[in-house]
């Protein structure tokens, strides 16, 4: 359930806006979707790095779908070992991403840092989620260690 | 077996569901994230002369690299500031205001340019993201609108769409300009004219009842006050003009000179559907709404336009396209000057003709000048003209005269003066006339009368101009004037007067007079009286002939300095004996009427456009024209291959100009001559005498001798430097492949010895290279020349004539040079390149250039900030149907 409950989350975060825009001529607030758009569309003034922006699109999008895939995969009668693992992926996938856009919405590494300003709504709840997500794998594997103890 | 499935299947499930859901997210993603191209087409009306697109999807990649290219220079700042302030002006905010409601894309069209003169005709369509935001921003506008500026807006219900409109306000009047007043005072004045609001406008009323030009000469609406001091009129000293010489005014639709503007100024707005519609009048806001409504069909349905954007293939930040068929169509109707023969008549439609000049030009027996009456004075511009002419039709029937007026006076033997000419008045038997100005190409023609009425029997024309120049001062209050009295007629004038009055306080000195024309002198004639301080020549005239006249005055008048500019062709080329003594009478236009240029265009250019697009490294900037389908033209078009100027690999890397064109002899030379066909004969035969009189001069054939020879790549470099110092230094260096290296050095050997028995330079052919030097100057100052190789190089200093080995850090080496080249097309017929980081280097070499720079930019900028400015390529392409500019900026990315 709230392995579901997180998915949800970050799936809705993924969806509303993650970062306030700050390019002054291309101000708009992005949402992980449309930072997605945005790196796929980059391809057009740079076409030069087309390989790499197209894999860097995947990597956003895969973000919500493993988090779905847990999701789906916390109700019965998925194997509980399997809901762990696609728990604890989904959860440390986002949070590493997340945590990544973090880094370079405040440093200059990238052309997203010119682009990127303070985190939004949109990334708070996929944040949430996360957390949720992580608090899920966390109770599985307790429950999972709990027997062992007793015997 | 089973708990090995239970496990696998749940896993491949898992792997296909994310697999599905990244899939997913990529089509929506590809479906709605990347900008709709051409997307504002679908909102706008379907006849479209005129089309301008811009991108103003805020997320778009065209506008991050616009941002970032910004950035990069600190222009990024500044504008933003300057944005700001101007819309805080009008209570708006950037990001809230405009990025916040802006949709992918937004357009200006004018469906049909010839109803623009009357006040519509024009709309422009924005696509929304925010309709809400869109209405909240127009209410604010309005609110303002109505405070400040009293304007009241009306509403309209149409489909369902409410359009917000404020009443036309005409402003018709003829034309002005300009000026030496500041920026701010012609601001006021502009402010005043075209204000929407009764009040502002009550501040330049005054100026609306000024004769459309003013002087500071005494005239009759001038006094003298109480203690007999001169006083000019309000219209010479109205509040925006006093003090700042302006030059003309403006007559609000008095209609004694014809309208040259005609403004309206109101407006019509309807937001709906997630666009917003702006217009003249709400008629243009109505075919939006059809269009959007989906009743008439949209601009993706206009072929022409269509046809055009499928060659415009990359995202854009701006597109634009013109259909030039209108154009051509108003200028064959007579919106435009395009005459080259002498004045007269002009009689039954058309205007102009199609097909032949002939029909409508005057012949002698047409009809009659009585009478031709100058006034000439002067003023601090030059000549004050007034003409009286009287002309007898007798039973022919005419709409009415041409009158030219050169644009150009003989001034000495390697000069012509370029005069300006404007009209006060012109009047038909003593009422206001119809009449247009054109432009001949050889002067200003006022062709005056009703073009749908005509007149026969006897009527007087009075015209009268300023003269921008013509006056030519010889000595202390001391001037000569010069000026062609009647100008050229096709048909006899029985009596001329010319009546010369001097400069206040002066006098005439001497005067005379001259005939000139086809005719020549002898017949009829002309003479001179002298009044009591005035000259006055008398004479008569056969058709074809004028009469000129030359005099002295004195006087006090103000220095103005002559425009002048070279004799064209300059006097010249021609028997072949070594010495350029024989004036060549060449004229490029000869045998070309009006109907028939107008054709050529019309096929050549058919529909023009451009575009913008930004880059992670840059800027460019395409132009495309085509040529109508069924145009065919007098040469084949030679679509060029790809071209990599090899020639930059024998520059060196701090080269700061370079040019190179793809085999000139074929893409040149050739279609060259094979145009020469489509010409005219009289066209044609001078385009020959004159490449015949340059080879009996030279004593080579231009062709085989040369042209012929250069059938690779040519290629110009150089570089200038010491920017400080009095007279840079100039490098410049032509490079050639040729195929016969015997050949091009005789060729040069003759060229050399002809400039020599010039008396131009002294030729030494005695080392590796060969010297020209300009006669008289040090060895340091020569040309030099050498073939060697297949190559041909010609440069100055002339060691660089003989640098044939490739430097080992060459143009071509260069990132600048391989990213700019890397931004054009790669089958241009030429590519340029100007290296902005070597001007700069240049620049900054100059003391105090970084200060005066920053200073010039208020401290917003320093030439440090435009080091990512890099170079500025440059290259035209042919193609099928047609052909295309590209101008790049390459700037690094910091």
């Amino acid at each position: 359930m709230l392995a579901s409950a997180g998915a949800a989350l970050v799936l809705a975060g993924f969806f509303s806006d993650w970062f306030d825009g700050t390019a002054e001529f291309a101000a708009q607030d992005f949402s992980g979707f449309d930072l997605a758009r945005l790196i796929r569309n980059l391809e057009i003034v740079r076409p030069e790095d087309e390989g790499k922006l197209r894999v860097a699109a995947v990597v956003m999008y895969m973000m919500p779908a493993l988090a779905v895939n847990a999701g789906v995969l916390a109700w019965p009668p998925a194997h509980p070992l399997l809901s762990l693992a696609t728990s604890s992926l989904a959860a440390v996938y986002a949070a590493i991403l997340l945590a990544a856009l973090l880094l370079l919405s405040a440093t200059g590494l990238t052309d997203l840092g010119g682009v990127l300003g303070a985190p939004e709504g949109g990334f708070w709840a996929s944040v949430v989620g996360v957390l949720s997500l992580a608090a899920a794998a966390t109770l599985q594997l307790r429950s999972r260690a709990a027997p062992a103890v007793r015997e | 077996m089973t708990a090995n499935l239970k496990i696998i299947l749940p896993v491949v499930g898992s792997v296909l569901l994310v697999g599905a859901l990244v899939t997913a997210f990529w089509m929506i993603g590809s479906a709605s994230g990347e900008r709709d191209r051409f997307s504002s087409l679908e909102i706008a009306p379907a006849e479209a002369d005129v089309y301008f697109a811009i991108n103003t999807d805020p997320t778009s990649p065209q506008w991050l690299a616009v941002n970032d290219s910004l950035d990069d220079i600190g222009a990024k700042d500044p504008i933003r500031e300057a944005i700001d302030e101007a819309l805080a002006e009008v209570n708006l905010d950037w990001e809230e205001d405009i990025v916040g409601i802006a949709g992918d894309e937004a357009y200006f069209s004018v469906p049909d340019v010839s109803k623009v003169s009357d006040g519509g005709g024009w709309v422009a369509g924005f696509r929304l993201r925010d309709e809400g935001g869109a209405r909240d921003v127009f209410e604010k506008l309005r609110a303002l609108a109505e405070e400040e500026d009293g304007e009241e807006f009306l509403e309209e219900e149409y489909e369902g769409v409410t359009i917000f409109y404020t009443e036309p306000t005409d402003v018709d009047g003829s034309g002005f300009f300009d000026d030496g007043g500041t920026s701010a005072e012609d601001d006021l004045f502009f402010d005043c004219l075209f204000s929407d609001d009764a009040e502002s406008r009550a501040e330049c009323a005054p100026l609306l009842e000024c004769p459309w030009y003013t002087d500071d000469t005494a005239d009759d609406t001038d006094y003298e006050d109480a203690d007999g001091n001169f006083v000019p009129d309000a219209c010479e000293t109205g509040p925006f003009f006093e003090g700042d010489g302006f030059f003309g005014g403006f007559e609000d639709d008095g209609g004694d000179f014809g309208d040259s503007f005609d403004v309206s100024t109101g407006g019509a707005v309807a937001i709906f559907d997630n666009v917003l519609v702006i217009a003249a009048v709400p008629d243009d806001v109505k075919s939006v709404v059809d269009v959007v409504q989906g009743r008439v069909p949209s601009a993706e349905t206009n072929e022409r336009l269509q046809e055009f954007r499928a060659a415009q293939e990359d995202d854009f930040l701006m597109w634009g396209y013109v259909d030039m068929s209108p154009v051509w169509d108003m200028l064959e109707e007579g919106g435009f000057a395009t005459g080259f023969g002498s004045e007269g008549g002009f009689g039954e439609e058309p205007f102009f003709p199609e097909e032949d000049p002939e029909v409508d030009a005057p012949q002698p027996d047409d009809f009659i000048i009585r009478s031709f009456d100058s006034e000439i004075s002067f003023d601090e511009y030059g000549l004050i003209v007034r003409e009286t002419i009287t002309v007898d039709f007798g039973d022919t029937e005419k709409h009415g005269i041409y009158r030219d007026i050169p644009d150009h006076l003989p001034y000495d033997e390697e000069s012509e003066e370029l005069i300006f000419t404007f009209p006060y008045e012109v009047l038909q038997d003593g009422e206001p006339a119809e009449w247009e100005e054109l432009y001949t190409g050889d002067g200003t023609r006022y062709k005056i009368g009703h073009p749908d009425v005509t007149i026969s029997g006897q009527h007087v024309y009075e015209i009268e101009y300023s003269v921008g120049g013509g006056v030519r001062p010889v000595a202390d209050g001391t001037y000569e004037v010069y000026w062609p009295v009647t100008g050229m007629w096709n048909v006899p004038i029985e009596s001329v007067t010319a009546r010369l009055t001097p400069p206040e306080g002066g006098e005439v000195l001497d005067a005379d007079c001259s005939l000139s024309g086809e005719a020549g002198p002898g017949g009829f004639g002309c003479g001179v009286e002298f009044g009591p301080g005035t000259a006055v020549i008398n004479g008569d005239l056969q058709a074809q002939n004028g009469i000129n006249l030359v005099a002295t005055v004195s006087g006090d008048l103000p220095f103005v300095e002559p425009f002048l500019v070279p004799v064209e062709f300059g006097s010249g080329f021609g028997d072949g004996d070594g010495v350029l003594d024989d004036e060549l009478e060449f004229d490029p236009f000869a045998g070309v009427y009006p109907g028939q240029a107008v054709e050529q265009l019309r096929g050549m250019i058919d529909r023009m456009g451009f575009s913008v697009s930004s880059f992670d490294d840059g800027f460019s900037l395409d132009f495309t024209v085509l040529q109508a389908p069924d145009y065919e033209a007098a040469y084949e078009w030679e679509p060029s291959g790809a071209f990599d100027p090899h020639f930059a690999n024998s520059v060196p890397e701090d080269t700061m100009f370079f040019l190179a064109m793809n085999t000139f002899y074929q893409q040149g030379y050739t279609q060259f001559r094979e145009q020469l066909e489509g010409l005219s004969e009289e066209q044609r035969e001078g385009y020959e005498t004159l490449i015949e009189m340059i080879e009996d001069e030279i004593g080579i054939n231009i062709e085989t001798d040369l042209l012929a020879l250069l059938t690779g790549e040519t290629a110009i470099a150089g570089n200038l430097s010491g920017f400080d110092a009095e007279t840079p230094d100039v490098e410049v260096v032509g490079l050639a492949d040729i195929e016969d290296d015997a050949a091009m050095t005789e060729t040069l050997q003759k060229l050399g010895a002809y400039l020599e028995e010039q008396g131009l330079i002294e030729a030494d052919e005695s080392g590796e290279v060969n010297l020209w030097k300009p006669f008289g100057a040090a060895e340091s100052d020569a040309i030099g020349w050498s073939v060697e190789d297949g190559v041909a190089a010609i440069g100055y200093p002339w060691q660089l004539a003989g640098e044939r080995e490739e430097p080992s850090d060459s143009l071509a080496d260069t990132q600048d040079w391989q990213r700019t080249l890397a931004l054009l097309p790669d089958d241009g017929v030429f590519v340029g390149y100007l290296s902005i980081a070597r001007i700069l280097e240049e620049v900054r070499s100059v003391p105090d250039a970084e200060a005066s720079f920053e200073e010039s930019t208020d401290g917003e900028l320093t030439l440090n900030d435009l080091e990512p400015i890099r170079a500025l390529g440059y290259s035209a392409t042919i193609r099928e149907n047609g052909f295309g500019y590209h101008l790049v900026l390459f700037m690094e990315d910091r």
